[in-house]
């Protein structure tokens, strides 16, 4: 039997604050345990939270980069439960009035642009980190991550496969880029998501029992739970037998999810309005404010690269995927002046060093590096092969594009005298190709075309090597 | 029917992380029921129209700037454990949720 | 009379004058301390080093002859939720037995910066929850009227104090009328805040949208004085309002022309003993002879604040004391098998009866089956009380009520039955909710010779009216003061 797939997405996002989000520690990653703490994230007796306005500035832009409605009256409740990662043994959240709700984001699906809903984004903080020590017997608590801002993104069940819930994460991340209010390092937990997940028989209406699979921390994490855990629920339904509401685990090492707690040991959290925090009411001025700061969304610069770069909707759709890159064409086609050699280059050299090496990368290429390079490419003045070696280098070593090509000396090799001497010398090294040549092989100009660039070191260019080639073996045929 | 039972209270000590006694569990059943009984009468109020107080102030908007102000001061919090290692506060392996 | 009788005005006027230096009249308090503390049981923690070193740093800023406040060089003491740095702040409770806060309340900074002498740590209900002063892991406090009978709760040593000259002036705490009604209790004057008037950080929190700190005195006066120094806005409290400064000794004695008083009727119930109704009406005779307007009006809700108030306290209270898990301060059980069996151990050993008892109510007054019944019904008649409070208040002045149904009562007598203890509250608890300012001023005594306080109860921030009729009232009844046989010997 066929089912279609349901998904919902709670997304928790870090925020780029530069302090915590009721007291004034450092909200940074890492550092020496329990250094970035005081009294108020560690829930000394007798402290209390005052609210850090930059969480609430990042999370209306959020909501607006979202297309959120902001609440006119919001306000804060505890979440109560026990654990030591949280020391006040509640969450400071929002439960029923969050900042913004009822926003979608589009997705782009195959060739189709599909419509999430967003339910609500709401303000909470976040708890610390639990390590095992060494022999197992015992918990190490570190609060540097308590109280460290965070957003909750809450779908409505809109997503219908795994794949469809990796791109909206995509499309998340992306978006939370753009708008600079996270990070969205995905290795270091400053985005996580939890996947809620039912299956329905096709075409049917009557929503299905959903699991809840928690704490996802990559994008390959969430489709992969995703996937396997559509994939057991359908096995239980084929076998006539009944999805239990229940929270997951998903372990990623055996590719398999485990059952933390059934429905009957649902957590009562008990909430009720946190009464150390007075509500929040945005006015139309704070919002407006906020709108009127807010960057060029991935969606509108996808826009702006068709029409005023020229490039393809599909070069400029990839592009906008991720800021930086975005960020680099543009400065790169101001250097350079041809778009669509940028978006090529961006597409092919630029993206598989970011898949082997990682992000990093962008932090040695800039627009003026990267422009000056593709430049003197344009102009002829370098080849292909020398650009990328011009790129390799200057990753390697900082050093401008320019001096790279005169310390190596790549660049292109016009003497005209050397050329045709190199020429004489490939066709006189080959003779069987030459043969071959004069009885009528075209394929054999490409072998020698290939032989003298090559003796040329690569840094011939390649329409005058082609000219010359063409006189030379006119030249022997007519002998 | 009585309104906090040995069972309901166990319950509740239970969510609120405090172990009771069997004999102990009967005296709270019964000082606990007699209270909530009284507790109740507020039940039968006719408050349909009321909208629940949830801050007494008129106060709202209360933020202070993205600024950072803690050093750290480990030492001077982690006198009040007697057991610390690395920096790290220790506790008995948590397996799971509690 | 010996110096530790003195008002804090008065003991301020003999420091400037250098009839006593600051040291010398710390060393007098802390030997008064040492003399009577066993019998009251006031102080839970006595700090005579500091307390010295602060009477000499006193004493140069006296020495100095700038623009002091009057609060310097004087000894006072704090109730033990309200933290002092790397001074143990106990909340009477095994907890907090050895808790050493890394900070000091906001309240405890504003006393030491205008030279106040901090002699040490007073004696409660654990965690504030009790009206007894009974429940605490240090024994109870005795009333220093007659030490057969409590003083009151749950800042009942901080009232204690006072009353036996142990300190100059305290700071209690008031959720459901713990500076109130021990005040009342042990005769001297205690002042409830408007919510948001007093800074709340360093206070231990009971119920956080219920507390408030204040002052207890001996005198008027110096309730006013106390309030100059601690009331205002702090950044550090999100509950904190920011009010126009008000200087509430400037023309404490004026006259009020028309003053119009109310007594609900509500708060003159049966519960009411006979022999303080008379007595506090006696008092309300003597204003309106003075010209205020008496008159009567209904609070029906009032009936109601009691549940509606321990409903929220203990709902609050539950999460507010969740923290205590003996992982990074506090007591600590060392012989638990896992992470869950150490809170629970922890918890178990290190909270007492009273305080597990109030945590298991607001545990299920706000687990999920109960929620919609209790706790949201509670803030549904929060509302309905502050309604009718305001109301009251568009047409009169002040509400004057006795602070308690009776006056103290014997040690142990309501021990072992919470729900009488729980009804003692029933003229202070609907205050708290409505978040209202309220003192209570010693009036008279019964006929055992046990004090009898008057409460006046005023619209948001009009703590400056009810110091001025209380001032009136205590101008006509006069200072109650304990009459030793073996006085200055």
């Amino acid at each position: 039997m066929g089912y279609d797939t349901v998904i919902g997405l709670e997304i928790h996002v870090e925020l780029k604050t530069s302090s915590k989000i009721f007291c004034g520690c450092k909200n940074e990653f890492g550092g020496e345990p329990n250094t970035r703490c005081c009294p108020v994230c560690l829930g000394m007796p007798g402290t209390l939270p005052v609210l850090n306005k930059k969480v609430l500035e990042y999370t209306v832009k959020a909501g607006l980069a979202m297309n959120c409605k902001t609440a006119g009256f919001s306000k804060f409740d505890r979440k109560n439960y026990f654990y030591p990662d949280m020391p006040k043994a509640y969450q400071v959240t929002q439960h029923n009035l969050p900042i913004c709700y009822d926003g979608y984001v589009d997705i782009v699906v195959g060739h189709e642009i599909k419509r999430i809903g967003i339910e609500r984004i709401h303000i909470e903080e976040d708890a610390g980190k639990l390590i095992h020590s060494s022999d197992g017997q015992d918990s190490l608590i570190d609060y540097n991550r308590c109280g460290v801002p965070l957003i909750e993104i809450v779908t409505r069940p809109d997503i219908s496969s795994p794949e469809e819930a990796k791109i909206f994460l995509e499309t998340i991340k992306t978006i939370l880029e753009y708008i600079e209010v996270s990070d969205c390092r995905m290795q270091e937990g400053s985005l996580r998501a939890d996947v809620n997940l039912s299956l329905k028989p096709k075409g049917s209406n009557t929503p299905g029992v959903r699991t809840e699979m928690k704490n996802l921390n990559s994008l390959r994490a969430v489709q992969r739970a995703a996937q396997a855990e559509a994939e057991r629920q359908a096995r239980i339904l084929d076998a006539g037998q009944e999805v239990y509401q229940e929270t997951r685990r998903w372990d990623d090492h055996k590719g398999e999810s485990f059952v933390m707690r059934g429905k009957e040991e649902s957590m009562d959290y008990r909430y009720f309005p946190e009464p150390d925090l007075p509500p929040v009411c945005l006015d139309e001025n704070f919002v407006r404010t906020i709108k009127k700061s807010m960057p060029e969304l991935p969606g509108m610069r996808r826009e702006r690269y068709v029409n005023q770069f020229g490039i393809p909707k599909y070069d400029a759709e990839l592009i906008t995927q991720n800021k930086h890159i975005a960020d680099l064409f543009e400065s790169t086609t101001e250097i350079c002046g041809n778009p669509k050699l940028v978006s090529n280059w961006i597409m092919t050299e630029i993206m598989k060093r970011i898949n082997e090496t990682g992000e990093m990368i962008l932090e040695s290429i800039n627009g003026e590096n990267f422009g000056q390079t593709l430049l003197l490419l344009d102009k002829g003045e370098i080849t292909h092969a020398s650009a990328i070696q011009v790129i390799d280098v200057l990753l390697e070593t900082g050093e401008e594009p320019v001096k790279i090509i005169e310390r190596l000396n790549l660049r292109v090799q016009r003497d005209e005298t050397l050329v045709e001497d190199t020429i004489t010398q490939v066709i006189n090294d080959y003779p069987d190709a030459l043969n071959d040549y004069i009885s009528g092989k075209e394929k054999a100009f490409g072998f020698f075309m290939g032989k003298t660039m090559a003796a040329l070191k690569g840094r011939g260019d390649p329409s005058q090597v082609k000219r010359m080639l063409a006189k030379e073996l006119q030249k022997r045929m007519n002998q | 029917m009585s309104a906090a039972d040995v069972k309901t209270i166990s319950k509740m000590a239970d969510m609120a992380a405090i172990y009771i006694d069997e004999k102990e569990l009967e005296i709270y059943a019964s000082q606990l029921d007699e209270v909530i009984r009284y507790m109740e009468e507020i039940k039968s109020l006719d408050t349909d129209d009321e909208e629940p107080m949830e801050h007494i102030l008129a106060v709202k908007n209360v933020f202070r700037e993205d600024v950072v102000t803690g050093e750290n001061i480990r030492d001077e919090f982690i006198k009040n454990t007697s057991i610390d290692e690395d920096g790290y506060f220790k506790v008995l392996a948590v397996v799971e949720l509690i | 009379m010996s110096i530790c009788k003195k008002t804090i005005i008065e003991t301020a006027e003999l420091l400037r004058s250098r009839e006593i230096g600051a040291v010398e009249l710390t060393k007098e308090y802390i030997n008064q301390i040492k003399k009577k503390n066993p019998d009251i049981n006031a102080y839970v923690t006595v700090c005579e080093n500091e307390a010295i070193k602060a009477a000499e740093t006193a004493q140069k800023l006296l020495d100095s002859n700038e623009d002091i406040s009057y609060l310097c060089g004087v000894p006072t003491a704090l109730k033990d939720n309200i933290c002092t740095n790397n001074i143990r702040t106990t909340c009477a409770s095994k907890m907090l037995e050895n808790f050493l806060p890394p900070y000091s309340a906001t309240v405890y900074n504003k006393l030491q910066k205008s030279g106040a002498v901090l002699l040490g740590k007073l004696n409660m209900d654990e965690f504030a929850m009790g009206s007894s002063s009974e429940h605490s892991i240090f024994g109870a406090v005795h009333n220093p009227w007659n030490t057969a009978y409590v003083a009151g709760g749950s800042s009942g040593g901080s009232a204690a104090a006072v009353a036996a000259d142990l300190c100059a002036f305290s700071l209690g705490s008031d959720t459901g009328g713990s500076i109130r009604q021990p005040a009342s209790f042990c005769g001297v004057v205690g002042l409830k805040p408007t919510y948001g008037l007093v800074s709340r950080l360093g206070l231990i929190a009971f119920a956080s949208s219920l507390d408030q700190i204040g002052p207890m005195t001996k005198d008027v006066a110096d309730c006013a004085l106390i309030m100059n120094v601690i009331a205002g806005y702090d950044p550090m409290d999100s509950t904190s309002v920011k009010v126009q400064a008000v200087d509430y000794l400037d023309g404490l004695e004026r006259e009020v022309d028309d003053l119009k008083i109310v007594l609900p009727r509500e708060f003159f119930d049966s519960a009411l003993d006979e022999d303080v109704k008379d007595i506090i009406m006696r008092a309300l005779k003597d204003l309106e002879s003075g010209g205020a307007i008496l008159s009567e009006c209904s609070l029906p809700s009032i009936k109601n604040a009691v549940p509606a108030y321990y409903i929220i306290s203990s709902s609050e209270a539950s999460s507010n004391l969740a923290r205590f898990d003996g992982i990074r301060y506090g007591y600590r059980d060392e012989n638990a098998k896992n992470i869950s069996d150490l809170y629970r151990r922890s918890r178990s050993e290190g909270f007492g009866r009273e305080v597990k008892r109030r945590i298991l109510l607001g545990t299920y007054a706000l687990s999920s089956g109960y929620q919609d019944e209790l706790y949201k019904k509670a803030l549904k008649v929060r509302s309905m009380i502050s309604r009718e409070f305001n109301n009251a208040f568009k047409k009169y002045d002040v509400i004057a009520a006795p602070t308690c149904p009776t006056v103290a009562f014997k040690l142990g007598e309501k021990l072992d039955d919470p729900l009488k203890m729980y009804l003692n509250d029933i003229y202070t608890v609907a205050v708290n909710l409505a978040g209202l300012p309220a003192i209570s001023v010693p009036c008279g005594k019964d006929k055992n010779g046990l004090p009898v306080g008057i409460q006046l109860i005023g619209k948001p921030f009009g703590e400056k009216l009810l110091l001025n009729i209380a001032k009136m009232i205590e101008m006509k009844a006069g200072r109650l003061q304990i009459h030793e046989e073996k006085e200055d010997l």
